[in-house]
């Protein structure tokens, strides 16, 4: 046997020795050694009311965050406040639009509702 | 394990209380500023539909031909199958004619009852014609359904045509009247308003001179129409309204009515 050789057996030892360790280890992965523990049913409600405080935690931040967000916004575009001057203008205005319209409506010669054009002669005649 | 279950269902009404609450808050907070509190106004009369008003017309003027057609065959031919059949035409008509008038005075009825402006005496007393007219169409129509000779057609004929100038009367004088209070309340709006516009703007002697002209052309608009109805308050005193005294007063109305137009374009320029 030349060196090169023995080398190579070493090698193959090697190599053998190796690929069992890989599946050795593939074998503990398949078979799971800790097992998973089952809930308990008397904890169920516990849980339960710990999902659902914790999403009313949730909820109560992201409306904290929305009325900021709204209150930074508003600061950025404050609403202006109409002065009275302005408000009356615009009462009068809308009181001006009314009256024209009356005006339209209460002009003598337009009668939306005439008499009808009906006929008092429906008599036979034989009768008289 | 009780205890657990009770601290589940607190936390859920909490949860579903807030929820509600948070989303109440984020609904008002889109929601448009508060409209401003409107004076409460009185229900309305619920008016006849004035198509349906159209609609039974068109049908009764098919009927008065037919009849129309029907009373000449009968003269012509002068049988039996042709006097049934003018019968039958003219009770068709009379149901039809019922019905054209019923529907009016509910309409007309209606639209006086909203209209402004009219002395409250003089419209529960206008009201009243109306509503008396309306009880008579309905008790001949259920007269008239029972018909069935051309003597009892004959008969309820003669009765409405008796009824004819009343019809008339009320009609004309609830036209003139609703016409009345229509310039009334036009009149007492602008009175109104040029005031608050004369408030409103830039104290100028142009502008003073512009509001002494409003203020001189209203009142003359309220003379004139003060005059009118004095005038026709007369007129229906002497004589019942007909076509003539309507159109009378309809052409004396115009000139309050010119004067108020005249005021308002004076108002809008002032306004401007």
């Amino acid at each position: 046997m030349t060196d090169f050789q023995h080398d190579i057996n070493i090698d193959q030892t090697f190599f053998q020795e190796d690929l069992s360790a890989i599946e050795q280890r593939s074998q503990e992965e398949k078979t799971p050694t800790d097992k998973v523990r089952p809930i308990k049913k008397s904890n169920i409600p516990l849980i339960a009311s710990f999902a659902l405080g914790t999403m009313f935690i949730l909820l109560i931040v992201s409306y904290v965050l929305s009325s900021t967000s709204k209150s930074i916004t508003e600061t950025a575009q404050p609403t202006q406040t109409p002065t009275s001057q302005q408000v009356q203008e615009s009462d009068i205005e809308k009181e001006m639009r009314l009256i024209e319209s009356l005006i339209e409506d209460a002009d003598p010669t337009n009668n939306t509702l005439p008499l009808p054009p009906i006929s008092y002669e429906f008599s036979i005649g034989k009768s008289e | 394990m009780i205890k657990s279950k009770q601290s589940f269902f607190c936390c859920l009404v909490v949860l579903f209380l807030g929820s509600k609450f948070l989303t109440s808050q984020n609904i008002r907070a889109q929601e448009s500023p508060e409209p401003s509190q409107t004076p409460l106004q009185s229900t309305p009369t619920p008016e006849v539909d004035f198509q349906t008003y159209l609609n039974t017309l068109e049908k009764y003027r098919t009927s008065e031909q037919q009849f129309g057609i029907a009373k000449q065959q009968y003269f012509q031919l002068g049988t039996l199958a042709a006097l049934e059949q003018a019968t039958q035409r003219s009770l068709k008509a009379q149901i039809d004619r019922n019905s054209v008038l019923d529907l009016y005075f509910q309409l007309l009825k209606s639209r006086f009852a909203q209209t402004a402006g009219i002395e409250l005496r003089e419209k529960k007393l206008e009201i009243d014609r109306m509503e008396f007219i309306l009880d008579f169409l309905s008790t001949q129509k259920a007269s008239l359904e029972k018909a069935s000779t051309y003597q009892q057609l004959d008969k309820f004929n003669a009765e409405l045509k008796e009824t004819q100038e009343s019809i008339n009367t009320v009609a004309y004088e609830t036209l003139i009247l609703k016409k009345i209070g229509e310039l009334q309340t036009v009149l007492d709006h602008l009175t109104s308003i040029s005031a608050k516009v004369y408030d409103a703007v830039e104290k100028t002697p142009e502008k003073e001179r512009g509001y002494a002209e409003i203020t001189k052309t209203l009142k003359e608009a309220d003379t004139s129409l003060n005059k009118t109805i004095r005038s026709y308050l007369e007129e229906i005193d002497s004589a019942p309204s007909d076509a003539d005294i309507y159109q009378e007063i309809i052409e004396a109305l115009n000139d309050p009515y010119m004067k108020i137009k005249q005021a308002f374009k004076y108002l809008q320029e002032l306004e401007s």
